[in-house]
């Protein structure tokens, strides 16, 4: 009897220092595994969720590798809420995340990014907008940091492209009724102005719009040779299918924010010609989109900040993004400029082909 | 020149569309007193049956087609036995039927968002042949639609006028009261004007869809055109509704050409406005006499 009683008492004993020295270790062990929170706000329910869901998972992607690597010292934890794409839901999810404690922020799309950047001034959280092509956006707040490809670039390289390459002298926008549509006909409008080209038209679409046969009939009794199309997904889609349908013959051009329902650009986008990175994002092979690859490099550069910030305050992390160069990624070597506008190795323009494959037609 | 036919011509097959749609809405408002806002819903089901028989299930065009209306149908059914049916027999009040009708129209819309997300669902990936008349060009689908449509919104007048169940059907929206004191099947007719309404509803849905694509916010716009041109054309009209649809369609191509494509919702709206204050029995709706008012 003595004996299991002191049996029991040796179990007991070991399992109570065991336990004691297990919860010790964790608790060391959970120190050093310093939490960041980084708030992700991103369309989830809205009109550009497919987008808005492909940035996230993009981040997340992020997330995992940082976190199974150990030389960042930290482990990134996502705050992610859904803007929707409008205004006051893109308030309330910037409150949300506040009230999380984050040490840096990530927007996805121009709308939201816009509202917000008063009151990411106002905060002070180091933040990338992504998805976001609007010219203002980084001039808006200090603490804004572009994530995309912006719409200057690309307005002067298509502007470019079909004065010199085409040998196209007049042109016709058409575009979607909001901000990002007028931002891009701006830049274009003016670029193309600076080559002595001619825009002979301008229509409009809005967002909901899927029937768009009338804006087509102007635009192909204005008979230009070619028409640029400055939209998203399926506006664009409904533009170009409509054109082609319609029996317009010239060239066709748009940007990459319209280049992602797949199915509809594989059947009926050939011969459209489009600005892009290196990044083949319609390559099979390629899992990740192009939203989806942004909000990646956005998440990667954020951490990449913390972890070279000196300390944890949010003039530290905002300095440390702004002296990153050379930063490796899928599109090549990133930087940013003073202006907190990201510096491409290079931008192109793809030809789509009727099997769905891509053709670098200017380098 | 030919800009101007090119949008008129546009503008007829959109008249089509939307005669038949102010068809689908007419019916039930002016026979039964129910303010159809559960049309915008029953258009985005239709959209979404065939986008499912279509895309989905690889069903050919045909059955899916055939298979969309049978959805139609019954999901128009359901409609009437669960929620018109009920509250006519509590003899419930018309404002008290139609925020039903759109609590139908809410619960249908989210139910889709939720299922197949926010974004544009195409059924057709392929170009469509054009046609080109004397350089007017339409579209193999807008052929379809126009033809379609304009069949169905006559053949439906013509039954209107001579089969005996249409013609009480037709009556039912004079003299509602008399029905089951003539020992009608009140319950039959009900269902059988629900039944028109539902198809008259799924002919343009499933063209639009095949032809632009479906998204599940896109109903309540076109039950405004749908509700407009009956307003428009005269609720005690049947001709009307189809005048008003053409007449709708063709001001606003004619926006489009003078101004552009993106007033020509504006358009609707100040029709409306404009019918409600100065032309309320509509362009060839019968102004009341003192006594009837």
């Amino acid at each position: 009897m003595k004996k299991i009683i002191v049996g029991l008492c040796i179990v007991v004993l070991v399992a109570v220092f065991g336990g004691r020295a297990y919860y010790l270790r964790k608790q060391t062990k959970s120190e050093t595994d310093r939490i960041i929170k980084i708030g992700f706000l991103s369309d989830l329910s809205g009109f550009s969720s497919p987008s808005g869901k492909e940035a996230l998972s993009g981040a997340q992607e992020a997330v995992k590798e940082i976190n199974n690597k150990p030389e960042y010292g930290f482990k990134i934890k996502l705050s992610v809420q859904d803007h929707k794409f409008l205004a006051k839901d893109s308030l309330s999810a910037f409150k949300k995340a506040l009230n999380d404690e984050i040490q840096g922020l990530i927007i996805m799309g121009s709308v939201p990014v816009l509202t917000l950047a008063p009151l990411v001034e106002q905060a002070k959280i180091p933040t990338i907008a992504t998805s976001a092509a609007n010219t203002e956006i980084p001039s808006l707040s200090n603490w804004m940091f572009r994530g995309w490809i912006y719409v200057k670039p690309q307005a002067d390289l298509l502007a470019d492209f079909i004065k010199n390459d085409l040998g196209v002298n007049e042109v016709a926008i058409f575009k979607i009724k909001n901000q990002f549509g007028d931002d891009y006909e701006d830049n274009f409008s003016q670029a193309y102005a600076n080559l002595e080209g001619k825009v002979v038209l301008t229509e409009s679409f809005s967002i909901s719009d899927t029937d768009v046969k009338s804006q087509v009939a102007k635009i192909i009794d204005k008979n230009p040779k070619a028409v640029v199309v400055f939209g998203f997904e399926h506006g664009v889609a409904a533009a170009i299918d409509t054109l082609k349908e319609q029996g317009y013959s010239g060239a066709i051009l748009t940007t990459p924010d319209a280049m992602v329902d797949y199915a509809i650009w594989k059947s009926k986008g050939a011969d459209v010609y489009f600005t892009s990175t290196t990044w083949d994002f319609l390559d099979p092979n390629n899992k990740m989109s192009l939203h989806a690859m942004f909000a990646y490099i956005g998440t990667l550069l954020l951490a990449e900040a913390i972890k070279n910030a000196s300390d944890n305050g949010a003039d530290s992390i905002r300095q440390a993004l702004l002296n990153i160069k050379n930063f490796d990624t899928p599109l090549g070597k990133i930087s940013y400029d003073e202006k907190r506008e990201i510096i491409f190795p290079k931008l192109l323009i793809k030809q789509m082909q009727p099997d769905g494959t891509t053709k670098i037609v200017r380098e | 020149m030919i800009l101007l036919l090119q949008l008129l011509i546009n503008g007829l097959v959109q008249g089509a569309l939307v005669a038949c749609m102010a068809v689908a809405f007419g019916l039930v408002y002016r026979s039964l007193r129910i303010f159809h806002i559960a049309l915008g819903g029953m258009f985005i089901l239709v959209g979404y049956f065939f986008y499912t028989f279509v895309a989905l299930l690889h069903l050919s065009t045909p059955i899916a087609a055939g298979l969309t209306l049978l959805a139609t149908l019954i999901a128009g059914a359901i409609l009437e036995s669960c929620v018109y049916y009920p509250f006519a027999k509590k003899k419930s009040t018309s404002g008290v039927v139609m925020l039903a009708s759109l609590g139908v129209m809410i619960i249908i819309e989210n139910t889709i968002a939720l299922l197949f997300g926010n974004n544009v669902k195409s059924i057709s990936v392929d170009l469509e042949p054009t046609y080109i008349f004397y350089g007017l060009k339409v579209t193999r689908i807008q052929l379809y639609e126009f033809l379609i449509c304009a069949s169905a919104f006559v053949i439906l007048g013509l039954l209107i006028r001579k089969n005996p169940y249409f013609k009480v059907a037709w009556a039912m929206g004079d003299q509602p009261r008399l029905v089951p004191v003539m020992g009608l099947p009140l319950q039959k007719i009900r269902q059988l004007i629900i039944a028109v309404s539902s198809l008259m509803i799924a002919l343009p849905a499933a063209l639009i869809a095949y032809d632009v694509g479906i998204e599940p916010h896109v109903g309540m716009s076109y039950l405004l055109t749908a509700s407009v041109a009956v307003f428009f054309g005269g609720i005690d009209k049947y001709w009307g509704w189809g005048l008003g649809a053409f007449i709708l369609a063709l001001c606003q191509s004619i926006v489009s050409w003078k101004f552009s494509g993106e007033w020509v919702s504006m358009v609707t709206f100040i029709i409306l406005i404009f019918v409600l204050l100065f032309k309320p029995s509509g362009l060839i709706g019968n102004s009341k006499r003192l006594e009837e008012k």
